[in-house]
């Protein structure tokens, strides 16, 4: 289902969450809203569960206008934070508890129920309460409880972000494999960019209530439009208009010049690039780490294949498709 | 909930709350007319002032009230501090047991310790059996025509409650304050007199403040000493006399006394150290001495032995078939057990409690869920009014609010001036609501008034320890508010709910003011009444039935909160923390 966000406003006691937000989530697709803390992307995946209405805008799910429609009857289904696993119920009773409500036949609910444990790998704990449960089987638990109503828009709010390392990575992967099989329409809120790019199909950076930018992960890591989505995905060198080395890259009138550290090279031959000497060199087996220093004292990141020892004299070099003008 | 429940408990509060104050402000603070209207006026509380006999009357209850006060504080300070700091033999076998005198209203106490310290009672004859005591003039345990019988019984009934507070208090304080000034060289002693004692004071006072108030209204034990000079056995000599001022006058003293104390301790208990950080160190208790910990295991155990005499001398009492002038009775019978429940006084008052505290529990259960929930969950404006009228019954003592409810429901609400229709409505109105033709009605809803903070407290507590994702995740899987309501809240919180309501069904099965104000008539007592009625008759038995009568209350309200505690898997002294 088309889910789509008409210049949205939200506010809580005059400060300004949500501001005239324009935003469309195609159908089948996996759709991420990414931003720091606070930025009200929270705020959006919650209007759109129907926790909160907007003050002002309009939110479609397909042609119906879904203003005021109370939560319960809006078909989402929300993976939380912090699971939010009924304890007083078992697995199978969690996640048999959407079937019961949408009067779903024993035989059916049994075996969508089933299947959906399936699905997370948790059949053998059905008869389980959650709080003999780890994190991630809880997690589990949320997420099938979320697939098996065959929600129109399934919503996760940062759903790994109290999960450790590794256990976050088996449950990306675990999310990825049943997105492709059901191409369920999500929106999915985080503010850690490894997890963007590797799920979203699409992908919007939010800052302080506004939206940034909207695009493929690609799009928005090779051509990011601004200054705060450069820095917020990936690394960037920044420099302002007056600095000695965006002057020797060329920066435009009233810009700002970027470029990321693995773009940049970096040559032990003085040539005429922009001379530099290697403070600091963090050497991480695929790639060297460098802080360099130019004369002018500004400080440049650099990701390179060789091995360059600390206080050595190079010259620094940037490809002119790799250069990004920031208006300021 | 809000749109539905919001006017529904304004209304109640204001008919069941306010009503019954105002009625009670107004008769002591307005005087006739000749011309048949009202003016403001303090004369009632001027006679008062000057009448000897009244002004003897609150001497001798805040002597009550002070002494026990007093008593409670000397004995559990040090108890505490040793139960907090040091280990000794038995500790953990003897804390549970210091909370029994809990089980029992002191009261029933009082029958049990007549048989023990009265001039030919147990102790006199035991002394005398060893020469000690003449028993052609034996002492007067008692004092002064039960006065410091009274300060006993109440001592030993409220010293758990302030034990609960105090050991809160002191463990509150922060265990580095202390090693700081261990540290610059200052001893045991001196380190509990200049930071412990000051530091936990709050506390300390908080606590206090329950105990005084508790003394000064108890009107269960001085009743039963039939000791007619204190404030509570006057109010309820004059709750019948509607048309005596007086009565007014006196409850608005109370109250006002009260009040202060009340305000104070809220002040002074949310007090000034509230903001000290405490750090996480842990704390080293070490084992006293053998000589030592023995000691301390005896005067323990001694306090506790003192403290259960009442008991005992209840039960024992309930066995005898004959005990008169003996140390122990000299013939036993469960005759009295069956005879309770052949008497019609004491099966009707058995079946009335049942049901005047299964109704006000059910009522409280609903009204608990609802205001805690509207609380916790939902934004209004009223919000602070509902709360604030939620918990103002904690600062009105049973005998105000029993008072203040017998006054303002046995009289017409609306002015007969007003027409027929008036009348027939006020003719509705006291058939609904009088305590002198029906008070089943009004004593279901002054035990339950009485116990709301409680049960608003607990629910609270449940729904703010739930996490509200739990509830939108229902919501968002398609369930509507109710459905959520059901499924998902109210089993979430059923067992703070299901000991808030055991806490309210057993204060209500042994509740006296209110009993005792409020039913005038015998088929309507409760079992608290019924005892006061069996221990005024005549008859020889009459005693040991009351006994086993209280025997059976006391072993349900101790299920009643072994129930709750289990329930809530907290120790049993949380249960009565305030």
């Amino acid at each position: 289902m088309n889910i789509r966000l008409q210049q949205v406003l939200k506010q809580f006691e005059n400060n300004t969450i949500v501001n005239h937000v324009n935003l469309e989530i195609r159908s089948g697709e996996m759709f991420f809203l990414l931003g720091p803390s606070g930025c009200g992307k929270t705020t959006i995946l919650r209007m759109l569960a129907g926790f909160y209405d907007p003050d002002a805008g309009d939110i479609y799910f397909g042609e119906r206008k879904m203003n005021g429609v109370p939560p319960q009857d809006r078909n989402t289904a929300l993976v939380f934070q912090n699971y939010a696993v009924w304890p007083h119920m078992t697995v199978f009773e969690n996640v048999a508890y959407g079937l019961r409500l949408r009067k779903i036949p024993a035989a059916e609910l049994e075996s969508r129920a089933a299947n959906a444990l399936d699905q997370v790998k948790l059949t053998a704990l059905r008869e389980r309460r959650p709080a003999s449960l780890s994190g991630g089987q809880q997690q589990r638990v949320a997420l099938a409880r979320a697939i098996v109503v065959n929600p129109d828009l399934l919503l996760f709010d940062e759903p790994l972000c109290n999960l450790d390392a590794k256990l976050r990575i088996e449950m990306r992967d675990e999310i990825k494999r049943i997105h492709a099989r059901d191409k369920i329409t999500s929106l999915y809120v985080t503010h850690d960019q490894e997890e963007a790019l590797s799920l979203a199909s699409r992908l919007a950076v939010m800052n302080a209530g506004s939206i940034q930018q909207v695009g493929t992960p690609f799009e928005i890591y090779n051509n990011p439009v601004n200054a705060f989505v450069a820095t917020f995905i990936g690394e960037m060198n920044l420099f302002p208009e007056s600095s000695p080395v965006a002057r020797h890259f060329g920066c435009k009138d009233g810009h700002q010049i970027g470029f990321r550290p693995e773009h940049t090279k970096v040559s032990a031959t003085l040539g005429s690039g922009l001379k530099a000497r290697v403070l600091i060199s963090i050497y991480l087996g695929s790639k060297n780490q460098l802080t360099l220093t130019t004369d002018s004292g500004e400080e440049i990141k650099a990701w390179t294949p060789e091995y360059f020892a600390e206080g050595a004299e190079v010259s620094v070099g940037v490809d002119g498709k790799y250069l990004h003008q920031f208006k300021v | 909930m809000k749109k539905i429940f919001l006017p529904l408990l304004f209304a109640f509060f204001a008919i069941f709350l306010v009503y019954p104050l105002v009625t009670l402000l107004g008769g002591a603070f307005f005087v006739e007319t000749a011309q048949g209207g009202h003016r403001f006026s303090l004369e009632y509380f001027q006679i008062i002032f000057e009448n000897s006999f009244y002004r003897d009357c609150f001497a001798n209850s805040l002597a009550i009230a002070a002494w026990v006060t007093l008593v409670c504080i000397l004995v559990t300070l040090p108890l505490a501090h040793m139960f907090l700091r040091f280990n000794f033999p038995l500790k953990s076998a003897l804390s549970p047991m210091l909370l029994l005198p809990l089980v029992l209203p002191p009261f029933v106490g009082a029958i049990g310790i007549k048989q023990f310290l009265s001039r030919f009672g147990s102790l006199n004859l035991m002394l005398a059996n060893v020469g000690l005591v003449d028993m052609s003039n034996p002492p007067d345990w008692f004092g002064a025509g039960g006065f410091a019988a009274i300060i006993l019984l109440e001592a030993l009934h409220f010293f758990p409650i302030l034990f609960l507070s105090v050991q809160a208090a002191l463990a509150n304080v922060d265990p580095t304050l202390r090693d700081a000034a261990r540290n610059l060289g200052a001893g045991g002693f001196r380190i509990f007199r200049t930071i412990t004692v000051p530091l936990a004071m709050p506390g300390i006072f908080a606590g206090s403040s329950i105990i005084f108030v508790g003394a000064f209204t108890d009107l269960g034990v001085p009743l039963m000493f039939d000791f007619q000079t204190t404030v509570p056995t006057q109010i309820f000599n004059l709750v019948t006399q509607a048309d005596n001022p007086l009565g007014y006058a006196l409850v608005v003293i109370t109250l006002v006394l009260v009040s202060i104390l009340f305000v104070l301790g809220k002040k002074w208990g949310e007090g000034n150290y509230a903001m000290l950080a405490r750090s996480a160190t842990y704390e080293d208790v070490p084992k006293l001495p053998p000589a030592a910990g023995w000691a301390v295991t005896l005067a323990t155990a001694s306090l506790i032995f003192l403290s259960i005499i009442p008991h005992l001398g209840v039960i024992i009492q309930s066995f005898s078939s004959q005990w008169f002038l003996s140390i122990l009775p000299t013939g036993y019978s469960a005759e009295y057990y069956g005879e309770v429940f052949s008497l019609p006084l004491t099966t009707m008052s058995m079946k009335n409690s049942l049901l005047y505290a299964t109704l006000s529990a059910t009522l409280d259960l609903v009204l608990g869920v609802v205001i805690a929930y509207m609380l916790a969950r939902e934004k209004f404006a009223g919000k602070q009014v509902l709360d604030v009228l939620a918990m103002l019954p904690l600062a009105l003592p049973g005998l105000v609010m029993a008072f203040a409810f017998f006054v303002a429901f046995s009289r017409p609400i609306l002015p007969a001036e007003w027409g027929t229709q008036a009348v027939a409505f006020n003719t509705f109105w006291l058939g609904l609501f009088d305590p002198r033709k029906n008070p089943t009605l009004l004593l279901v809803i002054a035990y339950a008034i009485h116990r709301l903070p409680y049960i608003v407290r607990a629910a609270y507590a449940g729904l703010q320890q739930t996490s509200v994702s739990l509830e939108e995740a229902s919501a968002n899987m398609g369930a509507r508010p109710m459905q959520t309501l059901w499924k998902i809240t109210l089993p979430l919180i059923s067992a703070n709910l299901i000991a808030g309501t055991i806490m309210t069904f057993s204060f209500a099965m042994l509740d006296v003011s209110n009993g005792m104000m409020l039913a005038q008539e015998a088929p309507f007592y409760p079992v608290t009444k019924a005892i006061f009625s069996l221990m005024g008759r005549i008859t020889p038995t009459a005693p040991s039935i009351a006994c086993a009568l209280g025997v059976l209350a006391m072993i349900f309200l101790a299920a009643s909160l072994l129930l709750a505690s289990g329930l809530l898997g907290r120790k049993m002294g949380q249960l009565f923390k305030v």
